[in-house]
């Protein structure tokens, strides 16, 4: 195919699944079963669109220096040009390759999965959206129209994990996940800013890989940071947005309440779009923070390294102490992409992104099978319980109207019922708990709920129980263990080898993280499918239509060969192996001219690789080991739970929710309330009040200065945060034209402060 | 004093003077029709400025078409004026927009100002031409613009964007400000508060599950 | 006919309309007077973009062709402002932006 029909083709792959969308909106939201196939089908299209691209290009030996590009005028803005486009480079070819076989995968799932649901066409459309939006994204070329489509798949995100709006939980969920992500995009859009003024472009292709933009880059001191060049601020921030979307500490908290949506679109945010969108850009800016390294600048590596390693610590605890199915995956996600975010942190970017693509298969996989066995269980508790929530005139309206879907699974509030419980006694509720009484709420994702699937819904098991081999890095069979080999490998090099404090650090922390990794996954399979059923819903549970077990077939399939395509050319056996296939070291080999500044690949070493094989062995073997015999049995308390206040701590995910309630929430929610009426009496009189009494003030102050010095300086204190107090009272007024004047003399600030102190 | 001054003093005023009773006038009605007659004024500057096209679109669009629009919204909502026609901030916004006004003045003003020790103002344009006065402005240059809108290395992606936001635009206000039969309202409203309703009933079945777990407990 | 009107002659009428506009933004008591001063800032910024244009760069297009998107941003405001303000009028009998404080919940 010619260069020409190929960007055309890259340029028309996100279109499908937007179309969908539309049409699906606009003419097909009456007919269910059009608008799902409609949605499959447009997905499936764009697959085969970007899969002749992939495959087209993958050859090629110069693609980092060369890729396929074709972009347009967008605006003129006088004498420049803003130019929109697309590119395919190594980077973007491989989730190219990802990114629409998983979507379209969840999309099919979701056939079946949503399959009661009333509001099922609205549904795919804005799982269309989603899957558009991160195909723009994956296929952009420059970074303010990943920014665009960045912004779209934040307003579905927000629509799907809000799907069930009339729930409380859900509507906060989505809220939450909206405003947290808000934080990074804005430090996204002040980088995106910053690396405009500096550089004149956004194209990744000019700035990311010409060497001399990139030095003076590094060379600029940054704005108002001393210490800091340009590269490293610009970078800085826009890791920022990668904190937010990527659910990195300390803006992880949204990503568990995530699940608040339907699962398929749990597997979407946690595998194929949302959460790697953010590690895909910070790999896209990796040579800012390779070039700010070489002349000596640390710092940014540092921070990423830091947030990254403290992210994969937290996640894997929390997951440790969690009995949600989908929360375990939900920090498991978070605790993976700390692992991308330190290789990064570390230089490892091949490394990084090899994790990015196996996590995303072998994730999408853990969401979608998890979601399988809460549609199982649901229909399992159904069948025993017949149709009494139809007789309970309370729950009347929620069934007849929305289906399983509205109360059954993915009901699990933030603060519910169970967890209260927990907290109160400390040492927690026990697995009889749950079906004590036909009047409490059965939830179908709580794994105490379950045991003993394993027999009901085999291919189910089969495939979760790859996924989950795959997560631990259960060894050579699964693609989890060399992408997690690959980043041991590289922090072992770096920081034992070499003597990288960071790297040293770095490799601690995910052995340890990687062995509690193990450990949870062993605990979550056991815990789902071994033993006797706990409950008459999990006895009761039945394997579910194809639209749900051919995607779990497929993605077990890639669970298993993705890590194929990177075994290091020198492992024992496996590299030769791999060698006369021509797939040692490929991914590697692939996307690493990408790079500006070319590390030499560490040379294989048996220490890395003996460490990962014992904690992946080890973790799953120990968890083998606890959740064995009595511990699976109906009323036995989980291990974990003999941990005391520390479970406490990790259950309640080491209180970040509650941190933030009270630092930032509550005193911000104060200073709303009371942040007005100076609309009403009038903001002029209000400065000009405040400045008489601030003058009064500091005559007072003056008058009684040698008097009684402490009173006097108290009072003045006190008496200047009480008129603070009262100018900022009742502010919120939610009329927009006070806003409008508040944002009006805000600019005269601005615009004054510029002329009279910036441009001096 | 040139003719052409002359003609930039006579419709200046009449484009301010009918701008300021746009806004002061409390009869919405007359401040519509005062809206029109600044909207003249602007093409009439339009016309000195030899943007003939553009004096005509403003004719069209502004005087046509938004006055009419605008005079419609006022009668359409009639019956809810009286009081005065400023809002309780109208002193603020004064003030705000006196600062910005004097603020602007001064950066634009043709010659330098000193204040606070900055010069402002007396900015110096690269005006095309030069000392050879303005050049005539091309008999093409309409032509031009309308290649430039169909032309994908100039403007043609952001004007058939344009063309997608109008409709866009017009689809969307007509369902925002359709009649809507009572009885949908009602039967929507019905539904949410069923919603509602069903959920608060479900929480309130959810929390006694603290009972049997305590028995439990203890 | 320009002979001796200096650019900053339309800049600083421009200036005035831009802030007369804004004083109906913010300070009048009824959502259609709102509009119009939205409109007339809207013009103030048009007559910028061709004042610029004539003086300083009369032979390319681009005064123009923005000039020529503010015109049609301008319609579509508009229209959806008018509608809201409609729609807003039939729920609350009321266009007096003051008494619109959903915003605040």
């Amino acid at each position: 195919m010619t260069q020409d029909t190929l960007v055309t083709l890259t340029a028309l792959a996100p279109l499908p699944p937007i179309i969908a969308f539309a049409v699906i909106a606009l003419f097909t939201n009456r007919q269910r079963a059009l608008s799902a196939w409609l949605a499959v089908g447009m997905m499936a299209l764009s697959l085969i669109m970007s899969w002749i691209v992939v495959f087209s290009v993958i050859g090629r030996p110069d693609l980092a220096t060369n890729p396929l590009h074709g972009s347009i005028a967008w605006i003129p803005t006088g004498d420049t040009s803003l130019s929109m486009g697309v590119s395919v480079d190594p980077l973007g070819a491989l989730f190219l390759f990802m990114v629409p076989l998983a979507c379209t995968l969840i999309i099919l799932y979701s056939v079946g999965y949503m399959s009661h649901e009333t509001r099922y066409t609205r549904f795919f459309a804005y799982l269309s959206l989603f899957a558009g939006s991160m195909m723009g994204l994956v296929v952009s070329d420059n970074l303010l129209s990943l920014f665009i489509f960045w912004e779209l798949m934040g307003f579905c995100s927000y629509s799907l994990i809000g799907f069930f709006y009339y729930k409380p939980s859900a509507y906060n969920a989505a809220v939450k996940a909206f405003m947290t992500t808000r934080v990074g995009d804005m430090l996204l859009i002040l980088g995106m800013v910053y690396l405009y003024t500096q550089t004149g472009s956004l194209n990744f292709h000019d700035v990311m890989m010409n060497k001399t933009v990139l030095e003076h880059l590094a060379e600029t001191p940054a704005l108002l940071i001393p210490g800091l060049s340009a590269a490293g601020l610009a970078g800085l921030l826009i890791f920022g947005g990668t904190v937010g979307k990527s659910a990195q500490w300390p803006l992880h908290v949204w990503l568990p309440d995530a699940m608040e949506g339907p699962t398929p679109v749990s597997a979407m945010i946690h595998a194929a779009t949302m959460v790697s969108a953010g590690i895909f850009m910070l790999l896209r800016f990796f040579n800012l923070f390779a070039i700010s390294a070489e002349v000596g600048n640390h710092t940014p590596m540092l921070i990423i390294g830091l947030i990254g390693s403290l992210t994969a610590f937290m996640g894997a605890t929390i997951a440790l102490a969690q009995f949600d199915i989908k929360r375990v995956l939900a920090f498991s996600t978070i605790s993976q992409l700390g692992f991308m975010v330190a290789a990064v942190g570390i230089g490892a970017y091949g490394a990084a992104a090899f994790h990015l693509l196996t996590h995303a298969f072998f994730k999408a996989l853990l969401f979608l099978g998890s979601g399988s066995v809460i549609h199982g269980v649901e229909h399992g508790h159904q069948h025993v319980t017949g149709h009494h929530e139809h007789g309970d005139p309370a729950r009347a309206g929620l069934d007849d109207g929305h289906g399983h879907d509205a109360h059954g699974h993915d009901t699990h509030a933030i603060e519910d019922g169970s967890r209260k419980t927990e907290d109160l006694h400390g040492h927690g509720p026990s697995f009889v708990s749950s079906h004590s009484s036909h009047k409490e709420e059965f939830d179908p994702q709580d794994m105490r709920n379950m045991g003993g699937l394993r027999s009901k819904m085999p291919i189910t098991f089969i495939t979760f129980l790859i996924g989950g081999l795959a997560l631990a890095g259960f060894p050579f069979i699964t693609a989890g263990f060399w992408s997690k080999d690959e980043i041991f490998a590289e922090a072992y090099h770096f920081g034992i080898g070499q003597g990288q404090p960071l790297a040293t650090l770095v490799f601690v922390v995910l052995v340890l993280s990687a062995l509690m990794t193990a450990f949870y996954t062993a605990r979550q399979i056991k815990l789902t499918f071994f033993g006797h059923p706990r409950t008459d819903a999990a006895a009761h549970a039945s394997e579910n239509t194809w639209h749900m077990t051919l995607p779990l077939i497929v993605l077990a399939f890639f669970a298993i060969f993705a890590g194929f395509v990177n075994v290091p050319k020198d492992f024992m056996g496996f590299g030769d192996i791999f060698k006369s296939l021509g797939l040692a070291g490929w991914l590697k080999d692939f996307i690493t001219p990408m790079l500006i500044i070319k590390e030499e690949a560490p040379a294989f070493n048996l220490v890395p690789v003996l460490f990962s094989l014992a904690v992946a062995l080890g973790g799953l073997g120990l968890g083998w080991v606890v959740y064995s015999g009595r511990n699976l049995e109906v009323g036995v308390p989980d291990p974990v739970q003999k941990l005391g206040g520390l479970y406490t701590f990790l259950n309640r995910r080491w209180m970040w929710d509650e941190l933030y309630r009270a630092v930032l929430i509550n005193p911000l929610q104060a200073l709303a309330d009371n942040y007005t009426r100076v609309v009403d009496k009038g903001i002029i009189d209000k400065i000009l009040e405040g400045g008489f009494a601030i003058g009064s003030l500091i005559a007072d102050g003056f008058k009684t200065f040698d008097r009684v010095f402490i009173t006097g300086f108290s009072d003045t204190v006190g008496r200047a945060f009480k008129g603070l107090g009262n100018f900022l009272r009742d502010l919120q007024t939610g009329q927009v034209q006070g806003y409008l004047l508040s944002a009006m003399i805000a600019v005269l600030v601005l615009v004054g402060f510029f002329l009279f102190v910036l441009a001096r | 004093m040139t003719f052409g001054q002359i003609l930039f003093i006579l419709f200046g005023l009449v484009t301010i003077i009918a701008a300021v009773m746009v806004v002061v006038r409390r009869n919405l009605f007359h401040a519509a029709l005062f809206l029109v007659l600044s909207f003249f004024g602007v093409a009439a500057l339009y016309v000195l400025l030899e943007a003939y096209f553009f004096a005509a679109a403003q004719v069209l669009v502004y005087v046509g078409a938004i006055s009419i629009l605008i005079i419609f919204a006022v009668m359409l909502t009639r019956g809810v004026m009286g009081g005065q026609s400023g809002n309780s901030q109208w002193r603020e916004a004064a003030v705000i927009c006196g600062i910005l006004l004097v603020g602007l003045v001064g950066l634009l003003s043709p010659v330098a100002i000193n204040f606070l020790g900055r010069n402002f103002g007396g900015l110096q344009w690269r005006i095309a031409g030069g000392a050879a006065g303005l050049p005539v402005v091309s008999e093409q240059i309409l032509a031009n613009l309308g290649m430039g809108f169909v032309d994908l290395n100039q403007y043609a992606l952001p004007f058939v964007l344009s063309g997608v936001l109008i409709l866009l635009a017009m689809v969307g206000a007509i369902w925002v400000a359709r009649e809507r039969h009572p009885a949908e309202v009602l039967a929507e409203r019905k539904q949410i508060a069923a919603e509602l309703a069903a959920d608060a009933a479900a929480e309130a079945i959810t929390t006694p599950e603290v009972a049997p777990t305590e028995q439990h407990a203890h | 006919m320009l002979n001796g009107i200096p650019l900053s002659w339309f800049l600083i009428l421009a200036a005035a309309l831009f802030c007369i506009g804004l004083y109906g933004a913010l300070a009048r008591k009824n959502a259609v007077a709102i509009l119009m001063g939205v409109e007339l800032m809207l013009n103030a910024v048009n007559i910028n973009l061709i004042a610029f244009w004539r003086y300083l760069n009369p032979s390319a297009t681009v005064g123009l062709a923005f000039a020529a998107f503010v015109f049609i941003v301008a319609a579509a405001e508009a229209s959806v402002g008018l509608a809201l303000i409609i729609s807003a009028y039939r729920n609350m009998r009321s266009v007096d932006p003051e008494q619109m404080d959903l915003l605040k919940m």
